[in-house]
């Protein structure tokens, strides 16, 4: 994952950029290697071409010869100076390329060729110079030797006439003489040679029967005549066989030899451009190889190219959407108010990591909000109790009030009552039986008395005398109890306390209330006529300090145990009491946030009230609650 | 009427003695004065009454003073057990109390109590009230009957 921790160093625009770089680097490659291997088969095309050219060269010298041999043959036909200078013009054109192409030829067996050619044609040169002496030669003669020749005789045959009219044989000679020229002319125009060698033969014949003859005339100047006659006739006759002799060299010549060494030139001309073809055959596999190569190369380099962008991009791509995945997942989360999500990507270097940091500002926030929310919370939650309490406490004065006033009024409602009973008493007279009231109405104003001080009591509660201290339990309830002493053995109540009580944190002087009024509670309610006990003991019961103060008398019925705490609650009316004591008791364990309960059956085996004082730190928060 | 058992029937229900006395005393003012059965307390009211721990026989009195206060069983338990006996509940019951409080004056009328007064302080007043209660759910009740 090197080049994952690595991406992850670098921002994500120059990365999306390095990429492009990348890819584009590919492309600049892929052309290379594409120009590259056609710049390779380029080369080679040109060497093709090369050889290209040099196979046309050597064609159109095939051309030109072939030209020239028609031109010659032309010649033999007109045997026009033009022509044969025009061909001669043609023999040279010809050399000269000769000698160019020998200079763009490469390869000894190429230059072997060419030379047979360049021999050749020099052949072909030479012959056809021969053939113009020829054709020349046989001109002079049909132009002008004939002519002499043909004259002569006609002087001849007109001297021999004159000698000799009328000969036969001379009639006979003249007639072949012409036959001969007719035929000749028409060799010359066709040169059909049957023709020619029966004219001749005649002629031969004509002539030497024409020698053996006997002359009619043995003049001198009759003989003389006839040897002119034979004389031109043979003459004639070399000339003749002179002319054939010309016609069929210039013929052979051109006809046979130029023909012939033209075609050889063609030949080899043929052969040479085999050889430069072939020549041509290894450039055209490496072009096919090249092509191939090329072919392959690019398509292998687009491949990875191709490859090489697809991984690159991936990579990058990831690099991307992955981490920003987790991101946008993490932000659902922290939308959601989670502020424990944990926050991938914190030690990125791109914007990636920006944004973790951002979401980790985010998460800091939640946690913020959510401690906000807690404090708020426990701030309504404690608003809350608050409200409970003040609530409680409303009440609890309301029913305090109104509890007041209904057991304040009765006593006034007796003692009205009572004095007017007196009064009408008295006025019927009856004033002893008015006097005898007298108790009563003291007996209800003491009453009041009495109510009001223990409500005052009870209104001190948690108001005055607030300080903790630590409380020998052993002694205070020694001395209290040794302080009651009179009033116990008046009312015929026993206490016992058992030995090493737990020491207590709380306020001396309404602990003192509190067993006090238990005390008390115990000599009204649990004094038979054989007298009680009343056994305080205590112990540390959890986290509690716990007394109880145990009596044997009746015992309270379960229903009963809560009310009994209430004020003006009494279960028994003839019982002196004010129904304030176990009020104050109870008021006094909530001031020390302690609990009060009682235990009994109700069914005579005494009642048991236990008290139990927190022991864990709850002072401090006493002391803030006060 | 001059036989004792002849006379209408009062039960007070009173925990206070010194009230029990004024009430009595009030009323021996009537002209024909009740006959006056005391309960201290609901329970024994409802003893009384319904027979509950004697001799399961009902009684119906002609009328029932009943004071809201009262230890073990309270005035409108007694008040509500009454008015939902079957027939006990056409026996009045005025309800007497030291309580001026509105809420104790709605609860017993809930309750179906048929009158609800509070003793006043004022002599006078009281023995007035305790007579008219008399005589206006008690006597002229029986009489019409």
């Amino acid at each position: 994952m090197t080049i994952a921790t690595t991406l992850s160093r670098i921002r994500i625009g120059p990365r999306i950029y390095a990429g492009f770089l990348f890819v584009l680097m590919l492309v600049v490659l892929v052309s290379v290697v594409a120009y590259t291997s056609a710049d390779n088969a380029r080369g080679y095309f040109d060497n093709l071409k090369t050889i290209r050219d040099r196979e046309t060269a050597i064609l159109e010298l095939d051309r030109a010869v072939v030209t020239l041999q028609r031109s010659a043959e032309n010649y033999t036909f007109t045997g026009n100076e033009s022509v044969a200078r025009r061909v001669r013009e043609d023999i040279q054109q010809l050399t000269r390329r000769l000698g160019a192409v020998d200079a763009v030829l490469a390869g000894p067996r190429e230059h072997g060729l060419l030379d047979r050619m360049g021999r050749h044609f020099d052949v072909y040169a030479d012959t056809f110079a021969n053939a113009v002496t020829e054709r020349t030669l046989r001109q002079e003669l049909v132009q002008t030797g004939f002519a002499d020749t043909l004259a002569a005789f006609s002087a001849a045959v007109r001297e021999v006439r004159q000698q000799v009219p009328d000969s036969p044989t001379v009639l006979a000679l003249e007639t072949d003489m012409r036959a001969a020229e007719l035929n000749l002319y028409r060799y010359l125009h066709d040169p059909q040679y049957n023709l020619l060698v029966d004219a001749k033969r005649t002629l031969d014949q004509r002539i030497r029967q024409f020698e053996g003859s006997a002359p009619t005339d043995s003049s001198e100047a009759h003989g003389a005549a006839r040897a002119r006659l034979v004389a031109s006739v043979r003459r004639f006759q070399r000339e003749f066989t002179r002319t054939v002799q010309a016609t069929r060299s210039y013929l052979y010549l051109i006809g046979v030899v130029m023909a012939g060494e033209a075609q050889e030139f063609r030949y080899v001309s043929s052969q040479l451009r085999d050889a430069v073809l072939r020549q041509g055959e290894p450039i055209a596999t490496r072009i096919a190889q090249a092509t191939d190569d090329g072919k392959r190369t690019a398509t292998l380099a687009s491949i990875v190219a191709v490859l090489s962008a697809l991984l690159i991009s991936w990579l990058i791509a990831r690099s991307i959407s992955i981490p920003i995945a987790q991101m946008t997942q993490t932000f659902e989360k922290l939308a959601d108010g989670d502020d424990d999500a944990s926050i991938p990507a914190l030690a990125r270097g791109d914007e990636i990591g920006i944004m973790a940091q951002a979401a980790n500002v985010f998460r800091e926030k939640n946690q913020e909000t959510r401690q906000l929310l807690r404090q708020a919370q426990e701030l309504t939650e404690k608003l809350d109790e608050h409200k409970r309490e003040l609530e409680r406490s409303n009440d609890e004065l309301e029913q305090f009030v109104y509890t007041v006033s209904h057991d304040l009024k009765s006593p006034i409602v007796t003692s009205l009552g009572f004095i007017g009973m007196m009064r009408k008493l008295a006025d019927r007279g009856k004033v002893d039986k008015a006097m005898a009231k007298l108790d009563t109405l003291e007996r209800a104003n003491r009453r009041m008395s009495q109510l009001i001080e223990d409500l005052l009591d009870l209104s001190r509660v948690g108001r005055v005398d607030r300080d903790l201290t630590r409380l020998d339990m052993n002694i205070l309830l020694r001395d209290l109890v040794e302080g009651m002493q009179k009033k116990l053995s008046d009312g015929g109540l026993r206490v016992v306390i058992d030995a090493d009580l737990p020491p207590v944190m709380a306020n001396e002087s309404r602990v003192l209330q509190v067993f006090d009024n238990l005390i008390g509670n115990a000599m009204k309610y649990a004094v038979t006529e054989d007298g009680g006990t009343v056994t305080i003991g205590g112990a540390v019961i959890e986290d509690e300090v716990r007394f109880f103060v145990q009596d044997d008398g009746p015992g309270i019925q379960p229903q009963f145990h809560e009310r009994v705490f209430g004020l003006f609650q009494r279960l028994q009316t003839d019982k002196k009491g004010t129904g304030i004591g176990l009020a104050i008791v109870m008021k006094v364990m909530q001031f020390h946030r302690g609990r009060v309960w009682i235990e009994s059956s109700g069914d005579g085996d005494g009642a048991r009230f236990w008290l139990a004082f927190p022991i864990e730190d709850r002072r401090a928060a006493h002391g803030e609650a006060a | 009427m001059n036989d004792i058992s002849d006379r209408e029937l009062l039960l007070l229900v009173e925990d206070d003695d010194n009230h029990a006395e004024l009430i009595e005393f009030s009323l021996d003012e009537c002209d024909q004065p009740p006959s006056l059965y005391r309960a201290r307390d609901g329970e024994e009211a409802l003893d009384y009454l319904l027979g509950e721990h004697g001799d399961g026989k009902e009684r119906r009195p002609t009328l029932v003073f009943l004071d809201l206060n009262l230890p073990k069983v309270n005035g409108i338990e007694v008040l509500s057990r009454v008015k939902s006996h079957e027939s006990l509940r056409s026996v009045p019951i005025v309800i007497l109390s030291t309580s001026a409080s509105s809420k104790d004056c709605q609860r017993a009328y809930a309750n179906h109590a048929n009158a609800y007064l509070t003793k006043p302080t004022d002599f006078d007043d009281f023995t007035a009230m305790v007579r008219s209660a008399w005589m206006f759910w008690g006597r002229w009740n029986v009489s019409s009957a």
